[in-house]
């Protein structure tokens, strides 16, 4: 059984064939090589309905509030005008199933058999677009998409498109803690030539619900994307970032953190695709896994034959803190340039008892000392977040989870 | 029980991965006396501080050990250094990505805590933290640093004895804290525990050399060899093992 069409009907003709093509495919299964790790093909059996409307209850956010922040909410993976807030003259907002272009927009050749990309612009009720032309501006406005509410026997598709124009500026906070059962949201950032975004999402939702992510990248020349992208939320996560750098001297740091606990399926995808000459990229991921968790990073980056000059970096590191835990690691480098500096590693490795003795033995309890090396372990994936607001969430979010689990680990043993 | 003494150790045995490595250990300090425990390598030494600390793996198999006059075998590391014991480390572990503050904060205020006294907030205690560094040369840029992340040897010892200048523990045990130094960081260093004798406070100086000692100068001097104190005396022992060697204070017990 797949999402219940029934009764359903699209709002825009073009995204019939969207719907179609994820019906014709279904969910994948671990026999398709990019959900090799991650197969969802048991979701066959657990039917949602598409949420049409705003609904489920607004909680609050447990981090820290952000003064000056423009929000948007979403309910039930729907814009809720009434409750968000935007003061921001920086900020131009639409709805793009009103433009008749949207479909040419949207129109991801690369993602064309996507399982999540065909479902999400399928059944998108809006797609919301935000503009923002502020080179001049000396504030950098912040946006801060929050996605709550929602029903668990519901799914939702919000669509988010942010466009910077030239030398245009953003930082983007992007939070899900919503109750629906499946989310399945896009988030498109389009970085126009010298711009500049940093973006924090935090995958924080409820541990009985499925979280399946993308966020899409386009970056022009001499632009710098940062991401930082945590997630503790889910009994099945799927944080996937495709991202193009499709013009020169283009920037772009991501760093990701799993936190996974119980019986949570934490899959970090990413595909880096270096277009053009001359561009960096950094990654850097950082795995905590607890109780019986499994964690996986799959992490292409694909030179085209004209990108020479690419300085591409990958480096995941997991720790275990179960003996019944797993990790797996599968980086692809698919280089056809050959003046290119492209490296990747990965480790698996326990707390060191070497460590924790020293900590214990200045009084320190156990408990604290086993949260003090897990924060220490993930310290480096927040060292690329340059705005304190941003990187305060992500620290909000870390310590959150670090001394729950701390906690949990010394009451069993 | 004297009530003078602070550290008292009666029949320890102990083992490591089921050997035993200490095979019955006698030993008595009392309140502000500072010993030393010297030894060849492999007779113990270090097996002693960990076992004393409460190290997991060091297994205690029989005798026991009293803090200011409790049995301290059956706690947990943790609560041996908050009851006011402290091991100066043979070497110091590096922490990437723990900050030096963050760190020298929570044993701090671990140890206020245990007191019942109110915890300190980060500014007060940089004041605290700084002043105590400059006695011992340690730089605000050195503090900055993750703990004992890029420090040379010098420094790393230095900075166990800034902890035990900011924990004022009751015993320290200095685990070959002069491995490593060259002599003007032992002089240092050595400076900076004598600034900590106080009556209050014991000391155990373990140590292969005696170098340190004419540094820090002991009470008493104890010679471990093969898991067992085998001679005892003042600091005159420590001379003559200079002299003669471990083989022959062996002949002499």
């Amino acid at each position: 059984m797949l999402p219940e069409f029934d009764n359903f009907e699209v709002k825009n003709r073009w995204q019939k064939v969207h719907i179609d093509r994820f019906l014709k495919s279904g969910w994948p299964s671990s026999k398709n090589e990019e959900w090799k790790f991650t197969s969802l093909h048991h979701l066959v059996h657990k039917p949602f309905k598409i949420g049409l409307n705003l609904n489920g209850i607004v909680e609050s956010k447990s981090a820290p509030s952000i003064k000056g922040a423009n929000q948007l909410i979403f309910r039930n993976g729907i814009l809720d005008s009434q409750l968000s807030e935007v003061d921001s003259d920086d900020l131009v907002i639409n709805n793009l199933l009103d433009n008749p272009s949207a479909s040419v927009f949207l129109n991801q050749t690369k993602l064309k058999q996507h399982p999540v990309y065909n479902l999400t612009l399928g059944a998108m009720r809006s797609a919301t677009v935000i503009d923002i032309d502020n080179a001049s501006s000396k504030q950098t406005p912040l946006i801060e998409l929050f996605f709550t509410g929602g029903l668990i026997k519901q799914s939702s598709h919000p669509v988010v498109i942010v466009r910077l124009a030239k030398n245009s500026k953003v930082n983007i906070l992007e939070t899900h803690s919503s109750y629906n059962g499946l989310s399945a949201p896009i988030i498109f950032i389009e970085l126009g030539e010298g711009s500049v975004c940093n973006h924090v999402k935090c995958q924080v939702a409820d541990l009985d619900s499925i979280q399946l992510g993308l966020t899409l990248i386009n970056q022009e020349k001499d632009s710098d994307y940062r991401n930082f992208t945590l997630s503790s939320g889910g009994c099945i996560s799927r944080s996937e970032l495709h991202l193009n750098l499709n013009g020169e001297e283009a920037i772009c740091h991501l760093s990701a953190i799993y936190l996974g606990c119980k019986q949570q399926h934490m899959d970090v995808t990413s595909r880096l695709y270096h277009n053009v000459a001359n561009c960096k990229s950094e990654q850097i991921i950082r795995g905590v896994l607890d109780d019986r968790a499994r964690g996986i990073f799959q992490g292409k980056i694909r030179v085209a034959p004209e990108a020479q000059k690419t300085d591409g970096q990958q480096m995941t590191r997991a720790l275990l803190l179960s003996r019944e835990t797993e990790a797996d690691t599968k980086p692809e480098l698919e280089i056809f340039a050959d003046d290119v500096i492209c490296t990747h590693g990965a480790t698996v490795g326990e707390l060191d008892e070497n460590q924790l003795f020293y900590l214990v033995s200045r009084g320190i309890p156990l408990i604290k000392a086993r949260a003090m090396l897990i924060e220490a372990f993930l310290i480096d994936t927040l060292s690329q977040i340059r705005a304190p607001e941003l990187k305060k969430q992500a620290e909000y979010y870390i310590q959150d989870w670090v001394s729950k689990s701390t906690k949990l680990s010394s009451s069993t043993g | 029980m004297d009530s003078m003494s602070i550290l008292e150790i009666n029949e320890l045995t102990a083992t490591v991965d089921g050997n035993e490595i200490l095979h019955g250990i006698n030993l008595k300090i009392n309140k502000g006396e500072v010993h030393a425990i010297m030894g060849p390598n492999g007779s113990g030494k270090s097996t002693l501080s960990y076992v004393l600390s409460g190290r997991t793996g060091y297994e205690i198999t029989g005798g026991d050990i009293s803090l200011n006059g409790k049995s301290i075998i059956d706690d947990e590391a943790d609560d041996r250094a908050r009851a006011g014991l402290f091991l100066a480390f043979q070497y110091p572990v590096e922490l990437p990505g723990v900050s030096g503050m963050s760190f020298l904060r929570a044993s701090f205020n671990a140890r206020l805590r245990e007191n019942g006294e109110e915890e300190v907030d980060h500014l007060d205690f940089v004041k605290i933290v700084r002043a105590e560094a400059k006695k011992l040369g340690i730089s605000d840029e050195m503090l900055k640093r993750p703990v004992n992340v890029g420090f040379s040897g010098g420094e790393k010892k230095r900075y166990e004895i800034l902890q035990m200048a900011l924990l004022k523990p009751s015993m320290a045990i200095l685990d070959e804290t002069d491995s490593g130094l060259d002599v003007d960081a032992l002089k240092i260093v050595s400076e900076g525990v004598n600034l900590l004798r106080h009556p209050e406070r014991s000391m155990l100086v373990i140590t292969h050399y005696q170098r340190l000692l004419s540094h820090i100068v002991p009470d008493k001097v104890h010679i471990l060899s093969g898991g067992r104190i085998v001679k005892s005396g003042d600091k005159s022992l420590a001379l003559e093992v200079e002299e003669n060697g471990y083989a022959g204070i062996d002949d002499a017990a």
